[in-house]
């Protein structure tokens, strides 16, 4: 046997490994072409789905306050808390924990574990920050991945019940229901941002690799025209209201005749915002005063008498001959408690407030111009006063299929049509403007995130309803009728008050119930320089049916403490100044 | 050149020092490079984690504004306020207890009117008597009336 030649067995080794080291190469280049060629597109995709991270970043819904910046509503945000269940090895150490943190019973959170053994259950909802940080801080602790935090922006009105009816509701779904939430929902709410880019394993953001930061845009700060004072002494006033009156609701709204800005606005039952969520009717706590409709009744004398004077159908001095009851084809009216007043000239019309006469007037007018007055003051449209869901009303006219001969008759006096009692407000209040009809309005400025200076709400002239000499002469009369009588109780000590009583019975079953009214008086006071209208309205009052007997006190004690609020000077030493 | 010899050569060519001073300069470059990456990827987390905590910090501070926000709302609201004087003693004034002081020297320097959307009607003599009268018939009654 001869030696193999040394060389050549090095040379065969060397060959030996080299084609090992070929075949582990090509095994290689062949799994790296499988992985990275053949099924690389769904690898990436893979790898970007668990790293992948976009967190929605909530816009905050912007502010509420009122004109003197008493904050009515506000976005925080809040904290729910989660835990993957499926991921979770010491299901009894976490729930002991987790309850420590969250100050919850350990067993409960331990029951929920065992009971969703495969999914992510909800351990704590809206939780404040503090809370939220403890979490933090024992997930870096504990190296855990299977709680989540969740960040939610909440809405917190720190008022309570306070002028709950102008700042409406916002449920947990974040929609809004009623008042300035649902009116101005679209610029309160702002536009949502989001953080999109890559998180490590414990789902922190790895901000050395490439994101995007679309930050959220805050929804805009909403400042209202309501004086917080004179929000508080209506409130307080309407609360008396209806206790000594033992009324089902009411409601007041107070206006400035010269610009249509809402100065208070009360509304009575009024729900806590903050726990309206837990209240099981809560159709109740609407807002009345522009979401339900109502017949003025004889505050609407005003309207009838206004238009007879502006059309030159009467006069200051015009009088009737009163018998208690005007029979006409559809309908057959009658004084209130069939009272007979015999020779009666304007003044004492309105201080009787007699239904004849203001029929009378309407039969006058005719009724396509009846109707036409109506319409100029408003009634059967929208105030677009900036309260979500405000109703239109609906007066019948000629020709709708509804109205019937005679029907005007009825409207003279405020009964057989509806309204809202913001509609009756501004046409009080036009009258008080010298026939101007001001559109009503709530906001008084936004101020929006981007912007540097806030939008002003400017004050609008719906339209010119009656000559200022009409309304002049309205005004005198009505502040005759009032201040001419010493026991009238909507009388202001100080101030000469123009202004109207309204009884008006309620449609049950279709019949008018004369036991059940909606008692209200309308008033506006200096006379002469109208600076405040007030609109008093209890429903089925029990003390008393009559809006002379419950809502004219309530208007008289409203406006005296209104005038020291406004500083508005007493008539004689303002026109000692003259 | 016998095959022994030629062997010796492709050996020596192998493991010849200047091609493991390439390889190990092309080693050290990489290991260079790597280290370079790895400080700057540990550098940027730590950036990145101090932005992050800053981040979190500026978010305390703000949802611990907003919450102070709610409680000085909550604080001033005009109820409460209106208690608390009370409590103390304080009351709204009574008519009797406001004196109107008029300055008929007010104001001392005219500013032009500002323009309003809807100025008031001027004021008539009329109204004006009118009003004097109605207080000079009616509202003494009602003075004392309400009295």
């Amino acid at each position: 046997m001869t030696a193999q030649d040394p060389s050549s067995q090095v040379s065969q080794r060397l060959r030996t490994v080299l084609l090992l080291i070929l075949i582990f190469g090509a095994v290689l280049a062949l799994k790296l072409f499988y992985w990275q060629i053949l099924r690389g597109p769904e690898m990436q995709e893979r790898a970007a789905d668990q790293t992948a991270s976009n967190v929605p970043v909530y816009a905050k819904r912007g502010d509420i306050v009122t004109n003197d910046n008493v904050l009515l509503a506000k976005d925080v945000f809040r904290y729910n808390v989660y835990v993957n269940v499926p991921f979770v090895k010491q299901p009894e150490k976490l729930a002991a924990d987790l309850a420590e943190i969250l100050q919850k019973p350990r067993d409960g959170l331990l029951a929920n574990f065992k009971m969703n053994p495969k999914e992510r259950v909800s351990v704590a909802y809206l939780e404040p920050l503090e809370t939220a940080q403890k979490i933090t801080k024992y997930k870096a602790e504990q190296g855990l991945l299977n709680v989540e935090l969740e960040i939610r922006p909440v809405r917190v009105y720190p008022n309570g019940s306070f002028a709950a009816a102008v700042v409406g509701y916002i449920n947990g779904n974040r929609a809004a229901s009623g008042g300035v939430e649902l009116f101005m929902t679209s610029v309160l709410s702002g536009t949502n941002g989001s953080l999109i880019g890559r998180k490590n394993a414990l789902s922190d953001f790895m901000p050395h690799l490439a994101f995007e930061d679309n930050p959220a845009i805050d929804g805009a700060k909403v400042t209202l025209t309501i004086d917080s004072g004179m929000q508080r002494i209506i409130e307080q006033e309407l609360g008396k209201a209806i206790r000594e009156s033992r009324a089902e609701s009411g409601s007041i709204i107070v206006m400035d005749p010269k610009t249509g800005a809402i100065l208070a606005l009360a509304v009575w039952p009024a729900a806590d915002l903050n726990r309206f969520f837990e209240e099981v009717n809560q159709g109740k706590y609407g807002n009345q005063t522009v979401n339900a409709l109502y017949e003025p009744g004889s505050v609407f004398k005003i309207i009838t008498y206004a238009a007879g004077l502006d059309a030159g159908v009467i006069t200051p001095s015009t009088c009737f001959q009163d018998e208690g009851k005007l029979i006409i084809p559809g309908a057959e009216v009658y004084n209130a408690n069939r009272v007979v007043a015999g020779n009666v000239c304007l003044v004492e019309a309105l201080r009787q407030s007699l239904n004849v006469e203001a029929a009378k007037v309407a039969l006058m007018l005719g009724t396509p111009r009846f109707y036409s007055y109506a319409a100029a003051f408003g009634f059967g449209s929208p105030t677009r006063v900036e309260l979500g869901g405000e109703l239109a009303g609906s007066v019948n006219r000629p020709g709708d299929g509804i109205w019937r001969d005679g029907l005007h008759a009825y409207n003279a006096f405020g009964q057989g049509f509806d309204a809202t009692p913001m509609q009756t407000i501004a046409a009080v209040a036009a009258v008080a403007n010298g026939g101007k009809l001001m559109r009503p309005y709530i906001v008084k400025s936004i101020q929006r995130a981007t912007d540097a200076e806030p939008v002003e709400v400017k004050p609008e002239v719906v339209r010119q309803v009656i000559r200022p000499e009409t309304a002049k002469i309205m005004t005198q009369l009505l502040a005759d009728s009032i201040m001419k009588e010493s026991s009238n109780l909507a009388i202001v000590s100080g101030y000469a008050v123009a202004g109207k009583t309204g009884t008006s019975q309620i449609m049950v079953a279709g019949e008018y119930d004369p036991k059940q009214t909606i008692a209200s008086f309308a008033g506006y006071l200096p006379a002469d320089d109208p600076k405040l209208v007030i609109l008093v309205k209890l429903d089925k009052p029990q003390s008393s049916i009559w809006g002379s007997h419950v809502a004219s006190p309530v208007f008289a004690s409203v406006a005296k403490q209104l005038v020291i609020q406004a500083g508005i000077v007493p008539d004689a030493i303002r026109l000692a100044n003259k | 050149m016998t095959q022994q010899r030629i062997l010796q050569r492709q050996m020596g060519r192998s493991f010849s020092f200047g091609d493991v001073r390439t390889i190990a300069l092309i080693a050290g470059l990489f290991a260079l490079l790597g280290v370079l990456y790895l400080v700057q990827s540990t550098q940027a987390t730590y950036a990145g984690r101090h932005i992050r905590d800053h981040k979190q910090e500026i978010e305390r501070l703000q949802r611990l504004n907003e919450q102070l926000e709610i409680d000085i709302a909550a604080s001033i609201n005009p109820d409460r306020i209106a208690k608390a004087a009370l409590s103390l003693g304080l009351h709204p004034p009574k008519e009797a207890q406001i004196r109107y002081k008029l300055n008929l020297k007010y104001p001392l320097v005219l500013q032009p009117a500002k323009k309003s959307v809807n100025p008031p009607a001027p004021e008539s003599n009329g109204f004006v008597d009118w009003l004097r009268g109605l207080w000079e018939t009616g509202a003494r009654t009602a003075e004392a009336t309400s009295r």
